[in-house]
């Protein structure tokens, strides 16, 4: 490579987003950071050991499973061990087999199935520790979420691509850049590959089956970022400086022309790099049901708890939400997107886990059909007017006369109300106890929130297998 | 699935599009698209063979190595056999580790380098026929030249997408989903799942070392289009319809693309023979007057001692791009005197770097003279070439080549085709192996397992 005749056009953008990732294995998180950062780790490998049994995670594990490869990662919920590209694709597209993955809503993506899948597979690979495993994973969401809002966001997703496939394919490369110790000219050429692959389209909505957008979300995502890190760490290289000079990334991304909107801010790729973590930005889905119903069981879960409120007390509830959310979930036949259904089993069971958000079965259950009939959902305009904020309100009146009543603002688990540790884990642990027994569960909840103690990750295996 | 419900929303261009390759696998060739295919295929395995031992073929042979995998089908010039996934990106980046390989003027591909390693990988993986290998590279060369053409492909690479791996990435899934049996409703899932994985910016021309653009060209559409119909054919669906709708494929990408051309003359025009073979592993401006030169030297017995002066005339930006360089592969005046020494060009002699310091090369250099003419700038992107040659016994011969040999409109015969295969993959596989690898592509039609290549192949 002439090196003497190319350092010189290398912008001062490319130059400090590369020099950030290949030194954020070295720099520590802050300790607010590294809390999330277990949050959003665990809250992805729950999603994964649960898809593992839904079937877009049924024919990932499959699929990988005939293709074969060196014994580099695990495939989360099965004994394979593959290579790392493959386990990566495997465990992506398990952990956005449902919806209770994380998201960020700036950046209009998904960051966690995508990226600590690429994390997790590359660590394993590598033999890394806790600490590195996290703070690739806090590099991901950085680098993810930056690149989609350079692109501009929801404008970039109104010209048919795929923010949810765009930034989380950068942040699953930088990440596993990251975790092989790429220096700072080799990452160039990291996300060069990354430029090249980068792809998708926002046609996803159309998928009946779930498994292509598991895929388009999650698989692809990881599997390019981690091809990517590994061609360069196999000795291949790349254009150097692919954000700027001729027929750049951002000349092919600028839709400007056709949208009326802004043109493509390559700056906003390392805007607040090092002080602005987004990851903290980022959601956490509280409960594995639609949108609309988490602010109403918020609400409810908060009104059982301070009034220790049974179902047999409840006169009858009255559930507003946005008239769109209204409409998306009013009386419908799948049991995680029905509003009264879950409400019924918020009432019944004092809580609502994975499965009992997915119990079909139980939609005909005479208990449930009684309560189910003492709920009223109404379309409110007044809380339509504050989307894309999903408030909720609950109003109960028991069969003492009682009225109890609770407004949610904030979603718990969004950025504005984030999830403690304890929910976290309760979410976690829920999630994966049903398939890895309840003292696995345990264990690899306290492993993840012991990650920073944790030599190498492989020792993670035994709890992720099943 | 929701096939009834969907049934409906299916475009007449998607219909179309999926039954043509649910179904091209069953439909034989006309001949001279038989013929040409097989001029394709040769072309494009010793791209591979050669592209082996350059360093993007050896750094791609490298990386998948580590990757190891199911033994479905072989790395060329490698004892590796892989994944089939796997096989083709190596393959892939193999067949363009050089500018050996073939390409699509009108559609602004090289089909060769994608489709062939998806096709080989996927009929190793299947035990295809060779008869069914050929139909899927023909169907791959027909859905990568619709794709991009469909985009305007001049103008997507002027908006800065890659036309190199677009069209390529469908047409490697198309070729690999025809050998994996899907159906009409895989078919259109296999669309769905390439155009979620078609990407590529066209700043390939900055690097370097050619590994990337070997990536980019050739491994990403092959690998990317033979996961799609791996993912399909193990049982994923997918979007029914990516090429119409709510935010369609066609939303995402072109200034004002024209879904229609996907399908235009589909079964009557074969892309496949608008395909050019590069004759000469050379720069593209060199290539009109090597073929104009071998003619007059086969024409009329010529020797380099015969020879007085040579003028050679082409486009003035060609006479630039290849005037006096230090590489001997895009040096017009050592190309020309190699030519008039050997009577041949062959891939080691247009790559050897020392000849060029070689004192009879020199001698014969003195004496030949690059011109831009006018004449000929006026008629780009036709790239013709005058050659003069004026002999020590005072005859003079003129020639004027207006098609480059290996166009399509001028297309190379099986023995042109064979001749350059050979050399390209002699000097790697042996002389015995490089002939019956020939051999077994012209009579491939009669090959019952693709695998039985597997022994010519290999390194």
């Amino acid at each position: 490579m002439a090196k003497a005749r190319t350092s010189a056009a290398i912008s001062p953008l490319m130059r400090d987003l590369a020099r950030y990732i290949s030194n954020a294995l070295r720099k520590p998180l802050p300790a607010a950071v590294s809390e999330k950062t277990r949050h959003h780790t665990l809250d992805t490998i729950a999603a994964m050991v649960s898809g593992s049994r839904l079937l877009p995670g049924r024919m990932a594990v499959s699929y990988v499973k005939t293709l074969g490869g060196k014994r580099e990662a695990t495939v989360v919920g099965s004994r394979l061990v593959t290579s790392a590209v493959h386990a990566a694709l495997a465990n992506a597209m398990c952990a956005h087999a449902d919806e209770t993955d994380d998201s960020h809503a700036p950046s209009l993506t998904h960051p966690g199935c995508g990226i600590v899948s690429a994390a997790l597979a590359m660590a394993e690979r590598m033999g890394r520790g806790g600490d590195p495993l996290l703070r690739a994973v806090a590099l991901g969401y950085d680098v993810s979420s930056r690149l989609t809002l350079s692109l501009g966001g929801a404008d970039f997703r109104q010209t048919g691509h795929l923010t949810h496939s765009f930034g989380p394919t950068f942040g699953a490369a930088a990440a596993s850049a990251a975790l092989l110790e790429l220096d700072a000219d080799r990452v160039r050429h990291v996300l060069s590959y990354t430029a090249q692959q980068v792809s998708g389209l926002s046609t996803y909505p159309r998928d009946t089956e779930h498994i292509e957008k598991a895929f388009d979300f999650g698989g692809m995502a990881a599997r390019n970022g981690v091809t990517a890190a590994a061609m360069v760490a196999a000795g291949c290289t790349a254009v150097e400086d692919v954000f700027s000079g001729e027929r750049n990334f951002f000349i092919a991304y600028d839709e400007s022309r056709r949208s009326g909107r802004p043109p493509p801010q390559p700056q906003m790729l390392v805007h607040g790099l090092g002080r602005n973590y987004e990851i903290m930005r980022t959601n956490i889905k509280r409960w594995s049901v639609g949108s609309p119903i988490q602010a109403p069981l918020d609400s409810l879960y908060e009104i059982i708890r301070a009034h220790g409120v049974k179902a047999g007390d409840v006169e009858n509830i009255t559930v507003r939400v946005s008239t769109t959310g209204a409409d998306t979930t009013d009386n419908r036949d799948m049991p995680d997107i029905c509003m009264q259904h879950m409400c019924a089993v918020m009432l019944l069971d004092g809580i609502v886990t994975f499965e009992s958000a997915h119990d079909e079965k139980r939609m005909k259950h005479p208990a449930v059909l009684a309560l189910r009939r003492r709920v009223e959902l109404i379309r409110d305009e007044e809380l339509q007017k504050l989307i894309p904020e999903r408030h909720g309100i609950v109003e109960l009146v028991l069969k003492d006369g009682r009225r109890l009543r609770h407004h949610t603002r904030a979603v718990r688990g969004t950025a504005q109300n984030p999830v403690s540790r304890a929910e976290v884990d309760e979410k976690g642990y829920h999630l994966m106890a049903p398939i890895l027994g309840a003292k696995r569960a345990r264990a690899l909840c306290d492993a993840v929130w012991n990650l920073p103690a944790l030599k190498d990750v492989r020792r993670l295996r035994p709890l992720l297998r099943a | 699935m929701k096939n009834k419900g969907a049934a409906s929303a299916i475009s007449p261009v998607m219909r179309q599009l999926a039954t043509y390759i649910a179904r091209a696998g069953g439909k034989a060739l006309p001949r001279a698209v038989l013929e040409k295919t097989k001029h394709h295929l040769l072309d494009t395995l010793a791209a591979m063979v050669s592209g082996s031992r350059l360093l993007p073929g050896k750094k791609a042979i490298g990386y998948v190595r580590t990757l190891g995998g199911t033994p479905e089908a072989c790395v060329i010039g490698s004892r590796l056999t892989i994944t089939a996934e796997h096989a083709a990106l190596a393959n892939g980046m193999l067949a363009h580790a050089d500018e050996t390989d073939d390409s699509h003027a009108p559609s602004l591909c090289h089909p060769g380098c994608a489709i062939v390693p998806a096709a080989l990988a996927m009929g190793e993986r299947e035990r295809s026929s060779g008869t069914r290998l050929l139909r899927a590279v023909a169907l791959g060369y027909d859905v990568a030249a619709r794709l991009n053409m469909s985009l305007n492909a001049y103008e997507f690479r002027e908006d800065g997408h890659s036309t190199h791996s677009f069209g390529p990435a469908f047409g490697a899934a198309a070729a690999a989903g025809s050998l994996a049996g899907l159906n009409y409703d895989q078919a259109r899932h296999l669309l769905s799942y390439t155009a979620q994985q078609a990407s590529g910016v066209s700043c390939w021309m900055r690097d370097e070392e050619h590994i990337e653009k070997a990536f980019d060209f050739g491994g990403m559409p092959a690998r990317s289009g033979v996961a799609a119909a791996a993912m399909v054919s193990h049982g994923m669906s997918a979007v029914e319809d990516v090429f119409s709708g709510e935010r369609n494929f066609f939303v995402a990408y072109g200034r004002a693309p024209q879904p229609e051309v996907l399908v235009r003359d589909l079964g009557k025009t074969f892309e496949v023979m608008n395909t050019n073979i590069k004759r000469w592993s050379v720069g593209s401006p060199i290539q009109a007057p090597l073929d104009g030169l071998l003619e007059l030297i086969r024409a009329h017995g010529i020797k380099a001692g015969d020879v007085e002066r040579v003028a050679v005339r082409v486009a003035h930006q060609a006479a630039n791009t290849v005037d006096n360089r230090s590489m001997p592969d895009i040096c017009m005046q050592h190309m020309v005197s190699i030519m008039l020494l050997d009577g041949i060009v062959t891939f080691e002699s247009s790559h050897d770097e020392k000849r060029m310091k070689h004192p009879r090369v020199l001698e014969v250099r003195k004496r030949v003279e690059l011109y831009g003419d006018d004449e000929l700038t006026r008629v780009m992107p036709s790239r013709q070439g005058k050659v003069a040659l004026k002999l020590k016994d005072g005859r003079e011969f003129n020639i004027h080549v207006k098609a480059v040999r290996g166009t399509a409109d001028n297309p190379m015969a099986r023995a042109e085709v064979d001749e350059k295969a050979y050399h390209l993959m002699a000097p790697i596989l042996g002389q015995k192996r490089a002939r019956a690898l020939c051999d077994a592509v012209w009579s491939l039609d009669k090959l019952n397992d693709a695998r039985k290549l597997r022994p010519l192949l290999r390194g």
